[in-house]
């Protein structure tokens, strides 16, 4: 009984501690909140570049080229005289020029050969290759707007998942597993780095409790902040709509969330115990979290990182933590289920032994 | 004072940051080496290209087929390999591949009749984004193997020419952009612990009752930190050169725009490191700063053809100039609408108000306790 009241004290203090700290809180959500942000931004404009269309035809067939362009979702359309649109060109206001020469109709009617010219600013291969790829899908709609197309082969698609999933919602399972991980990691890490920078340690180890207790609270007082601050992420996400898992899936998502925290509080004791100072703690911390948020999947799609890293990413717990989330909250799925809950309850039983045997040593020696 | 006695209050007190810096190996390391762990990290992101992994199953090898899967193959959208039904079904639930395409049987005869043929795509919709990349990829393709199988019925094709006398691959591009994320990074950093440590031990009212110079006592401190930050540079310079393969155009505008830069973000770290007086807040801080600021300054190309929202932002980002400045030294052309003496002013401007900025801060709130 005393043994219990002394952990609840610990970790108690331990969370107070988290709230009066400022920097404790920056630590753990200033990277979370800096790619949400980024997120936003990046999810409102990606595909769309700006081209400038100089229409040098205006018969129907050109003027159609021309509207395709414009309500295509791959452009920004500003159409241009040929000496305007190479001034865009040129300062850098739009990525192309798209030219559709004056004797598109004809070409067209007469079957002969009918080049649209496009002028690539090819900066870097992202941008040019979307652009390489965004006009014969255009032409392709043209094509498809024919009644007579002469294009016989169509798309029969079937989709592996019920529905599709928004970019930003997308993105935001990977991100609270990032919050997730540098809540516990850093600090959990800092919380038991403080007490030997402080040199609180000493009060704890003359108390008279046992090391188990002291232990037990650090690794609590962490697991327990994790998930009040996961469980108000979550309320917010459900009632904003970003994050909604459907009738009982709320279960798995809240079970994976748990074992992701209490696997990233054992870590994280692990570090504090091992370096003891703030600096070191929170530098690994920061490169671990980010780490291991990139390798899940982070802002990329695992399915397309290169084969070596597929193989590293999935030696790592938060693939199968972002996994599971996704397949829980997006797709009511308990499509690999078993295997992810399992992985990460290994993970958090590894977790808590690597933090007890290191602050046990820790303790022990000091 | 004479000068030379200024000079090795410089010295010294330079000398002293670099011991106190290398007395924690295990942070001076970590300073060092985390703009690698940057770059790497940005790589990682970067690797991963637009390219969908697709499963082709070729369930007919005409020629008409084949040259279908070669015109999947040119769209720049697709990794493609060919499979079995079944392997390709186990590979599109694994998450090996993100869709599997099935060429049917009678490809060939339908289209030597002149009849309908529908392709059977199976996409894993994991999220909207690259899923619709796959369904504007997959028409792209049908229309470009109609252009080349039938060029009498397909007569509309697009011709290209480009700006730049050659493409830039995309790692070549990012990797210069984090180079300056890098270089940020690491100033900060050496500069706001640096500034941060000498409150938390005290030594900052030393070198106030010292009887020297203040801008000697700052030049040094500069200079200790400078070191640091110098060998992080040089190290992160080295991957992209010799690693990476990407060669400055320009040798003379990456030493100068990166001179400028490391005294530019230095200052700004002593003036993170003065205000907050703790290394516990000034390390998330600096490390914070540098991700927002980085995604919003175009490091993956020009910002404003992001969009308006974007480009505004990117427009009032000091790294934004660095980023243009860095990529005209490695690559010889411009990457944002202000051209390179614009890029010079504006970082100058802003090295010169940062380092006003940090000496007034330093000296009102600074050394005044």
């Amino acid at each position: 009984m005393g043994s219990l009241r002394a952990v609840l004290a610990i970790a108690a203090k331990d969370i107070v501690t988290w709230l009066r700290t400022p920097s404790a809180i920056a630590v753990s959500l200033l990277p979370p909140i800096a790619f949400l942000l980024i997120i936003f931004v990046v999810a409102g404009a990606t595909g769309r570049n700006p081209v400038a269309v100089v229409a040098e035809g205006n018969g129907p067939q050109a003027q159609r080229l021309v509207s395709i362009l414009n309500d295509s979702d791959a452009f920004r359309v500003q159409a241009a005289t040929p000496a305007e649109a190479a001034h865009l060109l040129d300062t850098l206001q739009v990525a192309a020029v798209i030219t559709i020469p004056a004797t598109f109709d004809d070409d067209y009617r007469m079957h002969r050969p009918d080049p649209v010219q496009i002028r690539i600013n090819n900066l870097n291969l992202d941008f040019t290759n979307d652009l390489r790829r965004s006009l014969p899908t255009a032409i392709t709609h043209f094509y498809a707007g024919e009644p007579d197309n002469p294009i016989m082969v169509g798309v029969a698609e079937s989709d592996l998942r019920p529905h599709d999933v928004d970019l930003v919602q997308f993105e935001l399972v990977p991100i609270l597993v990032l919050l997730l991980t540098l809540m516990g990691v850093v600090n959990g890490g800092l919380a038991t780095a403080r007490e030997f920078e402080d040199l609180t340690i000493k009060a704890l180890l003359l108390a008279p409790i046992g090391r188990g207790a002291v232990i037990a609270g650090k690794i609590l007082g962490c697991w327990v902040t994790t998930m009040l601050v996961a469980g108000l992420v979550l309320i917010l996400s459900a009632v904003s709509g970003f994050l909604r898992p459907a009738g009982w899936y709320w279960l798995p998502a809240l079970a994976v969330i748990g074992l992701i925290a209490l696997a990233a509080a054992g870590v994280g004791a692990a570090l504090g115990g091992t370096f003891r100072r703030f600096a070191p703690v929170s530098a690994v911390g920061i490169n671990v979290a980010i780490y291991l948020f990139f390798l899940s999947g982070g802002i990329s799609v695992a399915a397309f990182l290169p084969g070596w890293i597929q193989t590293i990413a999935h030696f790592t717990p938060t693939f199968y933590g972002v996994d599971a989330l996704e397949a829980a909250i997006f797709y009511q799925s308990t499509d690999n289920l078993g295997r992810d809950v399992a992985v990460l309850a290994l993970t958090a039983a590894g977790g808590l032994v690597v933090g007890i045997m290191s602050l046990r040593r820790r303790l022990d020696a000091f | 004072m004479s000068l030379r006695h200024n000079l090795r209050v410089v010295r010294a007190v330079a000398a002293a940051d670099i011991r106190l810096t290398l007395r924690e190996p295990l942070f001076a390391i970590a300073g060092v080496v985390i703009p690698i762990n940057f770059l790497l990290l940005f790589l990682l992101f970067a690797i991963s290209g637009g390219q969908a992994p697709i499963a082709v199953v070729m369930d007919d090898r005409g020629p008409l087929a084949e040259q279908f899967v070669q015109a999947m193959n040119n769209s720049q959208s697709f990794i493609i390999h060919t499979a079995s039904s079944a392997d390709a079904e186990r590979e599109i639930r694994a998450g090996t591949v993100v869709a599997i395409v099935t060429v049917p049987q009678d490809f060939d005869a339908a289209l030597s009749a002149g009849t309908r043929v529908d392709i059977p795509v199976e996409v894993n919709n994991l999220n909207v984004d690259f899923t619709n990349d796959i369904r504007r990829a997959v028409p792209l393709s049908i229309t470009s193997f109609y252009a080349d199988a039938f060029p009498d019925q397909v007569v509309v094709h697009a011709l290209e020419s480009d700006a730049q006398a050659h493409d830039t691959g995309y790692i070549p591009y990012l990797a210069v952009s984090i180079v300056v994320a890098g270089l940020m990074l690491a100033a900060l950093l050496q500069g706001s612990v640096n500034a941060a440590r000498d409150y938390e031990l005290g030594t900052v009212k030393e070198l106030a009752l010292a009887p020297v110079s203040r801008l000697a006592i700052g030049l040094g401190k500069i200079l200790g930190a400078a070191a640091v930050t110098a060998t992080s540079a040089l190290l992160v310079l080295g991957v992209v050169i010799l690693l990476i393969g990407v060669h400055p155009l320009h040798p003379l505008e990456v030493l100068g725009f990166g001179l400028l830069m490391i005294v530019a973000f230095l200052a700004l770290g002593v003036l993170v490191g003065t205000l907050v007086r703790r290394r516990q807040q000034a390390i998330p801080l600096s490390i914070a700063c540098v991700l927002p600021l980085f995604f919003l300054s175009g490091p993956f190309g020009p910002a404003n053809w992001l969009g308006e929202v974007p480009g505004a932002i990117a427009a009032v980002s000091p790294l934004t100039y660095a980023i243009a400045a860095f990529q005209h030294a490695f690559h010889g052309y411009q990457t944002a609408t202000q051209d390179l003496a614009v890029d010079t002013m504006v970082l100058a401007g802003f090295t010169l108000v940062t380092v006003t900025l940090t000496a007034l801060v330093f000296g009102r709130r600074g050394v005044a306790r």
